[in-house]
């Protein structure tokens, strides 16, 4: 005994379950992240098929139409996805500040090489205060008097 | 005259180039012995341009992040080269280069881990807190079990186990209140001493209505959640 409800969310279900393992194959979702969606296909499939299976959650959950469970299943797994979806945002942002912080840092620390190299390059009298650069003009003339000596690296450095 | 130890004066900073330079300047002049550290927050002005001639370490991203995750890159370079104590200052220019040794003096008499300036400990000062910090900061002396009186002030200084804790887990967004939450959860010995402000020499503070809004979101949460996370923050 089947009704047009139940084949559509048969072949809504099979359809859904073809798409994720698609993607998968594909490699446009990773294997950890399908499976909240297999596993959501797998059960929708079974409850489309065993019609009484669906009756009874109806009836223990006081439903009179059936196949409002199936929506109702439909929006409790877009929740959790979505909720889902939250967590794993949170973590790529974790992990976004946390490369982005390293990054500053490396540069930094760079940085600070370079102009102790240079500084040695020119000998410790003359070590300035400061990278030269547009803003403090007079570093830059007395650091490109002086680089003129110094090694690539120096050069390369200045004009970053 | 630090002693044995090494301490980083960290500033972080938003498009303060109209402020940056005359800040950095009163602290090379005044406290040439401690290093300078400007953690630019994807400033949009001439922040950045600025930063390389004025003769500090600096740490730069392109856009913007929040102070909390300034101050905490900042901490975490501090760890990295073996600072062992750490002073906060805002870049706006409104805390007095002189107060940093009250802020150090505890933390180098290893009387605290965390000193916290206030500008409102002392009752006979010009400037009151306003309505929203003296609710904020009743709420938080509350569930600290200690006198909060300033719980939004961004000068502070930091010992060694503070810093090794905060450069992991201090909080993003406008973290000052979050802060004084975490620091009890994780029984850090803290300590509140008068600091006296100024108005700020250039622009307006970022807190818009809105962001204020946002930040006060963040703050109620976080007094629900904080106390019932683990020690040493938030474990993943």
């Amino acid at each position: 005994m089947t009704d047009r409800v139940q084949v559509v969310a048969l072949a809504g279900s099979v359809l859904l379950l073809v798409f994720v393992l698609e993607l998968v194959r594909r490699r446009r979702l990773a294997e950890e992240y399908s499976a909240l969606w297999i596993v959501s296909a797998l059960v929708l499939i079974g409850i489309s098929l065993r019609r009484d299976a669906l009756d009874f959650a109806a009836r223990w959950l006081g439903v009179y139409y059936p196949p409002a469970v199936l929506v109702l299943m439909l929006v409790a797994i877009t929740s959790v996805a979505s909720l889902l979806f939250s967590v794993i945002l949170s973590r790529q942002q974790r992990q976004i500040d946390r490369l982005i912080e390293e990054n500053a840092i490396m540069a930094a620390e760079l940085r600070e090489l370079r102009w102790e190299r240079e500084a040695t390059a020119r000998g410790p009298a003359i070590r300035p205060m400061s990278e030269p650069s547009l803003s403090n003009p007079i570093a830059a003339v007395s650091a490109s008097d002086i680089v003129v000596g110094a090694t690539d690296s120096g050069v390369k450095a200045r004009n970053h | 005259m630090n002693g044995h130890h090494r301490v980083l004066t960290l500033i972080p900073a938003h498009n303060e180039a109209a402020s940056l330079p005359a800040v950095v300047g009163e602290l090379r002049q005044r406290r040439g012995d401690l290093d300078v550290l400007v953690v630019d927050d994807g400033s949009s002005d001439h922040t950045t341009e600025l930063l390389r001639g004025l003769g500090v370490k600096w740490l730069h991203w392109p856009e913007r992040r929040g102070v909390g995750r300034a101050v905490r890159a900042g901490l975490r370079y501090a760890a990295r080269q073996g600072y062992d104590l750490v002073v906060r200052l805002d870049a706006d220019g409104q805390h007095h280069v002189e107060d940093i040794e009250r802020l150090l003096a505890p933390l180098r008499a290893g009387r605290a881990d965390v000193v916290l300036g206030s500008r409102f400990v002392s009752r006979n000062r010009a400037r009151r807190p306003s309505p929203v910090q003296r609710s904020l900061g009743a709420l938080l002396s509350m569930i600290t079990r200690r006198p909060v009186t300033d719980p939004t002030s961004g000068f502070w200084a930091l010992g060694p186990r503070a810093v090794a804790l905060l450069a992991e887990h201090h909080p993003g967004g406008y973290p000052e209140p979050e802060l004084h939450l975490f620091l009890s959860r994780n029984a850090l010995s803290v300590l509140e001493v008068d600091i006296q402000s100024r108005e700020r020499l250039h622009g307006r503070s970022s807190l818009t209505p809105v962001r204020l809004l946002g930040a006060g979101a963040r703050v109620a949460l976080a007094l629900i959640i904080v106390p019932f996370r683990g020690i040493d923050g938030f474990k993943q």
